[in-house]
């Protein structure tokens, strides 16, 4: 439960979250559950040219599972929270 | 196409007999239903229109066009969703990519550009990435007023659907065994038995070498005595 605890008190902030398939999404983060599903807004993909399909994105939803890393920025200091479990 | 779907993640979805609604398994429930919604795999792949079915551990798309054209994704599979505007039309669609669990590259499908089938080949890629089919839906609905219900419709079917193996949890998650083998192997633990002398029992000779006379019996199957395996 230790990632579900930390990532609530990511809630309202901007994160970057990178999947397993190399997309890497920012955004507000607007909610997680105890599976570490995602939930932003305000979204913007970090590398377009290779998604071309996902523009303009108004809500997004991530499974837990498929979530590789989720990054933000706190006070100037870059943060990087990887997950462990699963492996890269 | 149905191939490459399937490479993807996506498995043929049958009919019940009626024809328009999905074959259920043993209780599953529609749970929601969504008419007029236009898929395409892939990014170009266009299917047409069809009707969306949410059950409580997949989603369900129907041709409305084509009887036999169906698919099916279990919520496990869905790693993403979103609302985006779709860049053709600028109209709202859903946007989905699929994992079908595979490593290495990441999704299947990724990793890879969607090059032709020369292309690939050329570059000598595996064979199952010769289609370059990116594991993406997008789902066009007819009605824009449906987009915010079916987006809510793949969260709470994800939340309804979690993984259940996490290393911390569980110990030994993901060792296989032979449950009859266990059992056994418990019993004879709990009998005290356990020591080859007791278990070859009283009469040894049944472990002893055919005698020649045996002709017709497969004399290499019979088990040899041996130190103790």
């Amino acid at each position: 439960m230790l990632f579900y605890s930390y990532f609530k008190t990511l809630v309202g902030k901007e994160i970057t979250v990178e999947l397993k398939n190399d997309l890497a999404i920012t955004g507000t983060l607007h909610s997680v559950d105890q599976y570490l599903n995602i939930k932003l807004n305000n979204i913007r993909v970090v590398n377009e040219q290779k998604y071309p399909h996902m523009l303009s994105v108004r809500a997004c939803f991530v499974r837990g599972s498929v979530v590789r890393a989720l990054s933000c920025y706190i006070v100037r200091k870059r943060e990087r929270v990887r997950k462990g479990v699963r492996g890269a | 196409m149905q191939a490459s779907a399937e490479a993807i993640g996506l498995e043929p979805a049958e009919r019940a007999p009626d024809g328009a609604s999905p074959a259920l398994d043993e209780g599953e429930t529609v749970l929601a239903k969504f008419e007029r919604l236009a898929l395409v795999i892939g990014g170009t792949h266009e299917q047409g229109e069809g009707t969306l079915f949410i059950t409580e551990t997949r989603v369900i798309w129907l041709s409305a066009v084509d009887a036999s054209l169906g698919y099916a994704a279990g919520f496990p599979t869905i790693a993403m969703h979103a609302v985006v505007s779709d860049e053709a039309s600028g109209k709202p669609c859903l946007y989905l990519q699929l994992d079908n669990g595979e490593e290495g590259e990441g999704f299947a499908g990724f990793g890879a550009a969607p090059a032709a089938d020369e292309e690939a080949e050329e570059e000598g890629e595996d064979s199952s990435e010769e289609e370059g089919l990116l594991a993406e839906l997008r789902l066009m609905p007819a009605d824009g007023s449906q987009l915010e219900p079916l987006f809510q419709a793949f969260c709470e079917g994800a939340e309804r659907n979690p993984d259940f193996t996490t290393d911390e949890d569980e110990e030994g998650a993901g060792f296989v065994y032979n449950e009859d083998e266990a059992l056994a192997g418990a019993a004879a633990a709990a009998l005290g038995m356990g020591d080859v002398e007791e278990l070859v029992g009283a009469d040894a000779d049944r472990f002893a070498d055919p005698d020649e006379e045996e002709e017709g019996e497969e004399a290499a199957d019979k088990p040899q005595p041996s130190g103790g395996c």
